[in-house]
């Protein structure tokens, strides 16, 4: 399936707008907008705002996140920011900091 | 298209587009679309369905969909069959394939040296400072000796006259 990876060693200065799902191994600063799953892996790091239908984060977030579905900050995930999604979890060894929104939409 | 390394590699999805600027050390595969510039230490490729709007510098760049943009890189540069391209390219090889367009500026060799070395040449000024003034003067030089034939001779010339007439009359 497409996909778009931003592997280990990149470094984006900008925005990825993506009607496909977006995996995030290096880093992205500026702005994240999908149509579909953004993830952040293990050792990703996003200093941008995110908007997606899911989101999973397993690396670092700096930055305010909306998921019109689900949004996952896994035991490994370090989350800077605020957060609105109808469907939250933050596992128990995650870092996270910020204000919290659950809408029913 | 093309064979990739086996390196880990970025990939962006023909439903992708990336607005600024990417920097990394490994491949990246384009199937969407970049508008900003790229610098990789890896190759670039640019699929089918990619659109790169960049400056580009990298290791190898291929190229078998649209890219617009000043390209250097440090091995090779390649433009399938497919690909078009509007730029200037830098790089120590260049392979253009029969059927694919480009428009712009090539330099092959050491980086750049080559175009370089043309450049600094002066050759049109020292061309017109040799050229111009000499002809005015051959000019001058020519027509002195046409306008001068009844004019006064030199003093050695006037003196052996003299002596000329004056044995005649003897």
């Amino acid at each position: 399936m497409d996909r778009t990876i931003i592997g280990r060693s990149i470094t984006i200065d900008g925005d990825i707008t993506s009607a496909d799902p977006v995996v995030v191994e290096g880093r992205v600063k500026g702005r994240i907008d999908g149509e579909q799953a953004v993830v952040v892996q293990a050792g990703g790091r996003v200093e941008a705002d995110v908007e997606a239908e899911t989101l999973e984060v397993s690396g670092e977030l700096a930055g305010n996140a909306v998921a019109r579905s689900r949004l996952e900050i896994t035991a490994e995930g370090r989350v800077i920011g605020d957060l609105r999604a109808p469907r939250i979890v933050i596992a128990d060894g995650a870092h996270y900091k910020g204000h919290v929104e659950m809408d029913e939409r | 298209m093309v064979k990739h390394t086996n390196e880990p590699r970025t990939e962006i999805s023909g439903g992708a587009s990336i607005h600024g600027t990417v920097r990394g050390s490994e491949d990246l595969v384009v199937h969407g679309r970049i508008d900003g510039s790229i610098e990789l230490e890896g190759a670039l490729y640019v699929e089918t369905d990619g659109i790169v709007k960049a400056d580009v510098a990298a290791r190898r760049v291929a190229v078998v969909g649209i890219l617009v943009g000043d390209v250097s890189a440090a091995e090779t540069i390649e433009i399938g069959a497919q690909g078009r391209v509007v730029g200037n390219l830098t790089a120590p090889a260049i392979r253009v394939a029969e059927g694919a367009r480009f428009s712009g500026g090539l330099t092959i060799g050491e980086e750049g040296r080559p175009a370089r070395r043309i450049e600094e040449r002066p050759r049109p000024e020292r061309a017109e400072r040799i050229e111009v003034p000499p002809l005015v003067e051959d000019d001058t030089k020519k027509k002195t000796p046409v306008t001068s034939f009844n004019a006064p001779k030199t003093p050695q010339e006037e003196r052996r006259k003299k002596r000329v007439v004056i044995k005649k009359r003897r």
